[in-house]
């Protein structure tokens, strides 16, 4: 999987970068307009995540370079304007994804993820591991074989899990995740916990094995080994 | 009140009282002048009838023709001259008619006669009826001539000051267009246009800074707190970290979650007070606390509360869909977080309100701070304490009314509009 990454925030592009090289993805980092702007009409990329304001011109524009170019790159717009024009804007425009700074890594590893499953670049809808299948587009969950039927916000979270197997994920980024706008809600970290619950219960029932791990304090992992 | 009418009703106040003074003198003085006028005519009769007596030595004949009365009579003693004011009955007009009197004596041929000359008052009255007739009617002419003058001269002064003003109503801070006046010959026009230009180009600029300003400063806050954050979730993901090690990262990571919230609800407030949502559509709000009921559900139903939706109607309102929607969220969330377990939440939508009660105890905080900044209802909690007044700064922008009464264990807020 190739990534395109356009950020001019050293500090975080840095973050950015290692954190997807860590994952596996082949990552490029750019921090100009003009580099993105060459680099993507140039080559191929599976992913492009692009910020909006860049020193040399807007992430619109690159967004508009792709789109003519009749490419297939999916775009995640990573932006700290958390203004509901530049999102409409950026959506409008083609992208498929937009994150507003700050988020948590994990949550644009899900989201890169989405992208990439939608965009059928992962060559399966379908998810699997150990004696566990998982189609996301329908919703649907076999263990063994069997169908395990969860709700909404059961299977999203297991999802989110999934996409970041092996990784530490915050209570914040979780509620984040599930809740969006709405996750400072109340006792939204209860919900995530009995959540948790049913879903490990639900995952043994079929299993006898539970993948999630709970770290002091902080939040949850999901063990894949 | 318009300055035209206002104007208008002082013109016509202080006129009136003018013409009434002016009046009420005139009438005095037309009658002294005409009461001085009978007498002197009266006292002239009399010398009349002393030279009709010392050139004819004649006693003169009582008259009693139209107007003006003399009747002789035999006196028995002498009295002092008098003059008075009296009334006798008038035949033809079958009534008491006023009339002055002047009673002397004059000695003729050694009898004393007493002649008594009297002068009918009616005609004076008569003439004071016409002339006050003709002061009337001339004045209020001219009264309602000069209203309608000094009106249309007003109107016609005061066009450079109602241009002005259109285009100050007309006035958007957010659609970055200027206050442009069309020149104006009357000087403290001009000069106040001349302010009112500069005033308006310099509000533009500051707010065009300070909207940059709270954009930039926004992002540049976000950006660092989203390095610490992204760099904390790299720490945590090591294996060896100890206990307190792992709890200060969760401590910090907590604060700079925090942090990160606060940042985004005050530049929220600030975009609302920079008016900077100016696009409308019409809310059905009906649906709206629908959509909102169902996406807390989970919330409703973890707390056990039982929701009554009185929906007495469906209005709907001109509002940007983004606020409005960040206003019954904070309203709703908010009564579901101060709900009592098993509580109940009502939610009641009438013509011109939204009404939404829930059972909980009270809050120190008083009623009229509630809206202010800050304020939090649980000090232990995670709010911020901005959610309530960025309602209260949404309500401000749509003219909305928002209040909140807290009765027989409910706490209730309403907005009316």
């Amino acid at each position: 999987m190739k990534i395109l990454l356009i950020e001019d925030e050293l500090t975080l592009g840095e973050s950015i970068f290692t954190f997807l090289k860590n994952e596996g993805y082949v990552c490029e980092w750019v921090k100009n307009f003009d580099s993105g702007n060459e680099k993507i009409s140039v080559y191929e990329y599976d992913c492009a995540l692009i910020d909006i304001t860049l020193p040399g011109g807007s992430g619109f524009d690159i967004i508009k370079e792709v789109k003519r170019n009749n490419k297939q790159t999916g775009i995640i717009i990573i932006s700290a304007k958390n203004s509901l024009d530049d999102k409409i804007t950026g959506l409008d425009l083609g992208a498929d994804d937009y994150l507003t700074k700050p988020f948590h890594l994990a949550e644009l590893n899900s989201r890169i993820k989405s992208v990439l499953r939608r965009r059928n670049f992962e060559g399966s809808k379908e998810i699997a591991f150990r004696n566990i299948r998982l189609i996301p587009d329908n919703q649907e969950i076999f263990v063994n074989g069997n169908q395990v039927s969860l709700t909404k916000k059961e299977f999203s979270l297991l999802l989110f899990f999934v996409s970041n197997k092996n990784r530490v994920l915050t209570k914040e980024s979780i509620a984040e995740h599930l809740w969006g706008d709405d996750a400072d809600m109340i006792d939204s970290f209860d919900f995530i916990y009995s959540h948790i619950k049913n879903l490990r219960k639900k995952i043994i029932d079929e299993n006898g094995n539970s993948f999630i791990q709970s770290i002091y304090g902080i939040g949850y992992k999901f063990l894949l080994k | 009140m318009k300055l035209l009418t206002k104007t208008s009703i002082y013109y016509l106040i202080f006129s009136l009282i003018l013409f009434l003074i002016g009046g009420i003198f005139f009438y005095m003085q037309l009658r002294t002048i005409l009461d001085e006028e009978f007498t002197e005519d009266l006292y002239k009769k009399k010398e009349h009838v002393e030279k009709y007596v010392n050139d004819s030595a004649k006693i003169p004949v009582s008259s009693d023709f139209i107007g003006d009365k003399i009747t002789v009579v035999k006196a028995d003693q002498k009295s002092t001259e008098q003059l008075k004011d009296t009334v006798i009955f008038d035949p033809v007009e079958k009534e008491y008619l006023q009339y002055r009197q002047l009673i002397f004596q004059l000695q003729i041929d050694n009898d004393l006669y007493s002649i008594t000359v009297s002068k009918p008052l009616f005609e004076s009255e008569d003439l004071i009826d016409g002339i006050i007739t003709w002061f009337v009617i001339t004045s209020i002419i001219m009264l309602v001539l000069l209203f309608f003058l000094t009106r249309l001269l007003s109107k016609k002064m005061w066009t450079p000051f109602y241009n002005t003003l259109d285009h100050l109503q007309g006035f958007d801070l957010s659609n970055n267009k200027s206050v442009d006046l069309s020149p104006v010959s009357t000087l403290e026009f001009k000069m106040m246009n001349d302010e009112i230009m500069k005033m308006t180009d310099k509000v533009q600029r500051d707010y065009q800074s300070l909207k940059e300003f709270t954009e930039n400063a926004s992002h540049e806050i976000q950006t660092p707190l989203s390095i610490i954050r992204s760099k904390i979730e790299v720490m945590i993901q090591a294996e060896n970290l100890m206990p307190d090690q792992l709890s200060s990262l969760k401590d910090i990571y907590e604060s700079t979650h925090r942090l990160s919230k606060l940042n985004q609800s005050l530049l929220l407030l600030a975009k609302i007070e920079n008016r900077q949502f100016p696009e409308t559509n019409i809310i059905d709000l009906k649906e709206l606390l629908e959509i909102k009921l169902n996406q807390y559900d989970e919330m409703i139903g973890y707390k056990n509360i039982s929701v009554e939706r009185n929906f007495n109607n469906s209005p709907a309102l001109k509002m940007n869909s983004y606020l409005a929607d960040i206003l019954f969220s904070n309203i709703l969330i908010n009564a579901i977080k101060h709900s009592s377990s098993s509580g109940k939440l009502i939610v009641e939508l009438n013509n011109n309100s939204v009404i939404i009660t829930n059972s909980g105890t009270s809050t120190e905080i008083p009623s009229e701070k509630l809206f202010q900044r800050f304020q939090k209802g649980d000090l232990s909690g995670d709010s911020h304490g901005l959610g309530l007044s960025i309602v209260k700064q949404i309500c401000m922008t749509y003219g909305l009314k928002i209040e909140y009464l807290y009765k027989d264990g409910n706490h209730i807020v309403s907005v009316n509009f």
